[in-house]
């Protein structure tokens, strides 16, 4: 069973030491961040986890990500070629202190997981209309 | 094209030096914006007795937007992945996911027959079930005792 993984003639195949319901790795999910408006968004990539278990939590200004992938063997196949493995997506970001962090939005579709934070009221610029003395 | 199993008969050392530069390439170019490199998306590739399984990793690709194509040995995934936002007035601070066309073309380890093919996708994942036409699935002969 452990020895079902060869090493393909490209080298992208895994070692047979590594096992098939590994899951201790951890990847850094390739990840867009963009801004519009009052709106800061992040696009991260978690191909193969499941809606429910995509974790989000902030912690001292500190905006963690974590999903563990699902990667079912098919019943009756073994692996003949391998380029990705299956893991844990893990990824923190700090935020600034214009973010506000209580306002954030997750969803989660096709295997990729979105944020939206806003800019703190603090932050947003502000006009300051100036009086006839 | 992804090769399995054993290595080409020619080994031709112009090919890896071409794999190393590119790969070069793609590390200063600040990322993989472009999923149209011919090796997006990864796949891995599983055996059955009488068909292959290719499983790929698409993050962000609708259903609908996946062109799948089954000729004899050859697999080809194609579609377009679109950008986390359109939007020419967004300011971007990271850009790390490929995104646009893309198209790649995998060698199966045997003929499929386009009747026997089954595809979806979960999560972001999507898989893709082939069969081995019937005429050429291995027989069981019975040896018959004199």
């Amino acid at each position: 069973m452990a020895n079902e993984v060869q090493t393909t003639g490209g080298g992208v195949g895994r070692t047979a030491a590594e096992d098939t319901r590994d899951t201790s790795s951890i990847f850094r999910p390739a990840t867009d961040i963009f801004e519009k408006d009052d709106v800061v968004t992040l696009t991260i990539d978690m191909p193969g986890v499941a809606s429910d278990s995509v974790d989000v939590s902030v912690e001292n200004r500190t905006l963690t990500v974590r999903g563990t992938m699902e990667a079912p063997v098919p019943q009756g196949y073994r692996r003949i070629y391998a380029e990705y493995a299956p893991g844990t997506f893990e990824r923190a970001f700090s935020l600034p202190d214009t973010l506000d962090a209580e306002g954030i939005e997750a969803s989660h579709r096709d295997g990729v997981l979105t944020l939206t934070l806003k800019k703190s009221e603090a932050a947003k610029p502000k006009q300051i209309k100036v009086k006839a003395a | 094209m992804l090769t399995y199993g054993l290595p080409p008969v020619q080994w031709d050392p112009f090919a890896e030096l071409r794999q190393l530069q590119s790969q070069m390439n793609r590390m200063f170019d600040g990322g993989g914006r472009n999923a149209g490199d011919g090796v997006w998306p990864p796949v891995n590739m599983w055996l059955g007795d009488d068909s292959v399984v290719v499983t790929a990793e698409m993050p962000g690709v609708a259903q609908d937007d996946i062109d799948l194509t089954v000729r004899e040995n050859t697999l080809i995934i194609a579609g377009r992945r679109n950008p986390s936002t359109e939007d020419e007035e967004a300011a971007w601070h990271r850009r790390e996911r490929p995104a646009g066309q893309f198209s790649r073309s995998i060698r199966l380890p045997l003929r499929v027959d386009a009747d026997k093919v089954e595809a979806r996708t979960k999560n972001g994942v999507l898989e893709i079930e082939m069969g081995r036409p019937d005429a050429e699935r291995p027989r069981k002969i019975t040896v018959k005792a004199s």
